[in-house]
């Protein structure tokens, strides 16, 4: 029974992704794997947003039927525009779609191995068991309590409300179903990876490529913060690898704005983190679009994130959010005070880069990859990947400043690895669209 | 330029081969959990606790108190593992306010790096004693080899 319930939530979850996908879908051929894994990701962001925003409204059954509702509608609409539009097939689709469930057996058979712990219980579901025992709201009470302040209560409800949906749905909080939800997000990650590859480099084995990395790299599957742990970093990296992937395409070929504009604003609505990331893509945004002489698109393209960043902070000042305790005021005074601690986070980044047991070689073949795209003239659309990891790493090394935790060494060694995690996925990309082909001196197309 | 191209297919399946490494260390064969409404909560109760059904166990024993009544979670502060005994039971208390002591020698000035002290004049309902030996005379229910619990109502 708890199978079939756990199905209709997941049904629901797409459903709604169908439809919000189709709505923003560019004017081009669209293939069955990228649609499959924008309705994953937006499906994600979109029963989240509605549980949100619906559960001070209604509780309860009638708020999982109202959801329910609303997605079958939202579906109904995907599939009338998946029959007018007729999806593509992509070169390699059905040895993809193969191998893809063959994994995710493997990733759902782990994380029903591996229980939630630590930030993945005591952070996000939580929450979601909160949500659930309260009718689909966290109580407000959460916000404010003062002896809960190491639960980070100004963390964003992306993932819990994914884990109260399933629970709402199962009829309660049930921890060995909610695990399940890292297949979702390893499915969302590899179709919007081998589809986004694929499609911009012409080259479906290179799409191949990147997922087989994906899967083999532990900081992205088994280490704390990947798939399996279902800790909010992975959908992170997921919704920002689909951010980057819509940018490079917006760079490109001038579509593909509509989804990259959505995905961004989900970036804050994750984990805090977003929003360093979601400023990253900004001033990338603002750079093409300035270049392009598009820039009247720039306001309407950051629009959600904007709506997404003020409607939590509104909320989080409704509900006396009570002060997170992890950093500093960010001030000039407080830089220039603790700037001697930027050796120390450089050599553990730099220490981070190379540590082979989570991110295999990736950092190193990234680095060959950024000079190869560089010098050469048919990899220039994947110029706008260097700068954005370079800055999201500079970012994330200046951010420990501000750190106010007792030991500098523990906060770094216990987040910097899963801060990494987004930053790999266009990391990913690039090494994909950088490799040669075997057995020909034709580099790429 | 194919010296080129075999140093990255090289340097790509050196790349599998730490990934598969990695993987063959952490594959766990055994049935998953998924019938288990609580498995991560009884999974951190057998782990730091020593106790079966923890979830369950610990919210029974709080089912007489009143929601708003504080807890308190002494340990050792210098036991990282103190932080997760104090989550945990802050996780299975809710809504009860849980607030975490670290005891044991610290230099002098330094605070205890894994504790969560309550704000001054605390009286709490119930005292969890974690891995710490339990002061003389006190009454206590042991609920498990690493757990003690003091009920401290009037």
């Amino acid at each position: 029974m708890n199978l079939l319930l756990f199905l209709f939530a997941e049904l629901g979850v797409w459903a709604a992704g169908l439809g919000v996908a189709a709505l923003l879908l560019p004017a081009r051929p669209v293939s069955r794997v990228e649609w499959m894994g924008l309705a994953l990701v937006l499906g994600s962001g979109g029963i989240s947003l509605a549980l949100f925003a619906l559960s001070w409204a209604v509780q309860g059954g009638a708020l999982v039927a109202v959801v329910a509702v609303a997605s079958g509608a939202l579906g109904m609409f995907g599939i009338a525009r998946w029959r007018k539009v007729r999806p593509v097939a992509l070169p390699g689709g059905a040895w993809f779609a193969a191998v893809l469930a063959a994994l995710l057996l493997v990733v759902g058979w782990q994380a029903g191995n591996h229980p939630l712990a630590a930030d993945g219980l005591f952070n996000f579901e939580i929450r979601a068991q909160l949500a659930a025992l309260h009718g689909g709201r966290v109580p407000p009470a959460f916000f404010s309590d003062p002896a809960r302040v190491w639960m980070h209560p100004n963390y964003p409800l992306f993932l819990p409300l994914n884990q109260a949906w399933i629970y709402l749905c199962l009829g309660g909080p049930n921890q060995g179903w909610a695990q399940l939800l890292s297949v979702h997000f390893a499915a969302g990650a590899a179709c919007l990876l081998f589809s986004g590859v694929a499609r911009l480099t012409g080259d479906a084995w290179r799409g191949g490529l990147a997922v087989g990395m994906l899967f083999l790299m532990p900081a992205a599957m088994n280490s704390p913060g990947g798939a399996i742990s279902l800790w909010a970093d992975f959908p992170l990296a997921v919704i920002f690898l689909g951010a980057v992937i819509y940018l490079v395409e917006f760079e490109a070929a001038g579509s593909g704005l509509g989804v990259f504009a959505v995905l961004l604003g989900l970036l804050p609505w994750v984990k805090r983190e977003g929003l360093v990331l979601a400023g990253v893509l900004v001033m990338a945004l603002l750079w093409i679009t300035w270049r392009r002489g598009k820039i009247r698109q720039f306001p309407a393209a950051i629009a959600p994130l904007a709506i997404v960043v003020l409607g939590w902070k509104i909320f989080l000042g409704l509900v006396h959010v009570s002060a997170d305790r992890d950093f500093l005021p960010v001030s000039l005074s407080v830089a220039f005070g603790h700037a001697d601690r930027l050796p120390f986070v450089v050599t553990a980044l730099a220490r981070e880069l190379f540590a082979w047991q989570r991110w295999c070689l990736l950092w190193p073949l990234t680095l060959v990859a950024v000079i190869r795209i560089a010098r050469d003239p048919a990899l220039a659309r994947w110029r706008l990947i260097a700068p954005v990891v370079g800055s999201l790493l500079a970012l994330y090394s200046g951010i420990y400043i501000f750190s106010a935790w007792p030991s500098l060494a523990l906060h770094v060694v216990t987040s910097l690895p899963r801060l990494l995690l987004p930053v790999a996925m266009p990391a990913l990309l690039a090494v994909a669209a950088a490799v040669p082909r075997w057995g020909t001196d034709k580099v790429t197309k | 330029m194919k010296l080129c191209v075999a140093c990255w297919w090289l340097a790509l399946t050196a790349f599998a081969v730490c990934g598969l490494l990695v993987w063959t260390r952490y594959f766990a064969p055994m049935s998953p959990a998924f019938q288990d409404p609580d498995a991560a909560l009884d999974a951190l109760a057998r782990t730091r606790f020593g106790l079966e059904h923890g979830a369950a166990t610990v919210r029974r024993e709080l089912d007489g108190f009143a929601p708003e009544a504080p807890l308190l979670v002494f340990g050792r502060g210098d036991d990282w593992t103190l932080t997760e005994a104090h989550f945990l039971i802050s996780y299975l208390a809710w809504p009860h306010p849980v607030w975490c002591v670290g005891m044991g020698e610290l230099p002098p000035g330094q605070k205890a790096p894994y504790d969560f002290p309550p704000p001054p004049g605390l009286h709490p309902a119930a005292l969890f004693f974690y891995k710490v030996n339990l002061p003389p005379g006190m009454p206590v229910r042991q609920l498990s080899p690493e757990l003690a619990m003091h009920d401290n109502r009037p």
